[in-house]
């Protein structure tokens, strides 16, 4: 049973962190499409992690069904988001980053 | 001639309505937990299931239920590698990022099989759908060209041809903007 608590902590912390990573993405990568980037991916992983820990500690099978549920649909959400936002800034016609655009600014 | 694909078309809503409704109530089961208010559940994902046949007409394109499982295997892998790979460029201080924009020509057809696509690719390591024009060619941005992301475009491609049971129609390889 210790067993299996420490690996919940183990995975609850690693998802945290990737929400961290995540919001640090957004402060410190450049322009709105590789911020999309970091957001979705990181996030995604970050909210697996933490279902994962709390599906090992579910007491019944909708509670387990439930988390899963919550992961599907926050998936969905995200990729759909980041779809928009991007798809916004292209037709605005924000201009993506580059690494040539840095070394000349 | 017609009546007959109209006959067809009345059993697929009917169809579509049984499954739909079996979805939501599975749901609703997860929502309420062990204590299943289906007086007032059942109702519910009636008319909801009533009113997604209604706003949205049943789709053309069916999940094949044995491939599901190395479908869910390939993308929790891939979300892995995808976070990874993002985490590891937001902590590395040099900050390595070669973004470009490769425009693809689609090669599964119009409707769910393209936007699944285009919602795991954003999921998968270093790609990010950003348009589809109407001419069928996906934008993808992708966090760093030196990555073979054509590559694990077209094979996200094939494994979707697989989950759906569609053909993909030949395309020339990515052309560069």
């Amino acid at each position: 049973m210790i067993l299996i608590e420490l690996l919940q902590a183990l995975l609850l912390l690693a998802g945290v962190g990737f929400f961290l990573v995540g919001t640090l993405g957004i402060l410190r990568f450049p322009d709105v499409y590789t911020r999309v980037h970091a957001l979705t991916k990181a996030d995604n992983l970050g909210l697996g992690l933490i279902v994962f820990g709390l599906l090992l500690g579910a007491e019944s099978v909708p509670v387990a069904l439930k988390l899963l549920l919550v992961w599907g649909l926050a998936l969905i959400a995200s990729a759909t988001a980041g779809y928009l936002v991007a798809r916004a800034a292209r037709r605005r016609g924000v201009r993506p980053w580059t690494a040539r655009n840095w070394e000349n600014s | 001639m017609t009546e007959q694909r109209h006959a067809v078309d009345r059993s697929s809503r009917v169809g579509t309505y049984i499954l739909r409704l079996i979805i939501l109530l599975v749901i609703w089961w997860i929502l309420s937990g062990s204590h299943s208010d289906w007086w007032f559940g059942l109702p519910l994902a009636m008319a909801a299931a009533a009113a997604s046949v209604w706003l949205t007409p049943p789709a053309r394109f069916l999940l094949r239920p044995h491939q599901i499982p190395q479908f869910t295997g390939f993308f929790l892998w891939q979300s892995l590698l995808a976070g990874w790979d993002v985490a590891r460029r937001t902590l590395s201080p040099s900050l390595p990022l070669q973004p470009e924009i490769l425009r693809l020509p689609m090669a599964l057809p119009p409707g769910a099989p393209t936007w699944w696509l285009m919602l795991t690719i954003s999921l998968l390591p270093g790609t990010l759908s950003v348009r589809l024009d109407p001419d069928r060619v996906l934008e993808v941005h992708c966090l760093d060209a030196r990555l073979d992301v054509t590559g694990s475009v077209r094979e996200t491609e094939a494994r979707l041809a697989r989950l759906f049971g569609v053909p993909l129609q030949p395309t020339e390889a990515g052309a560069r903007q």
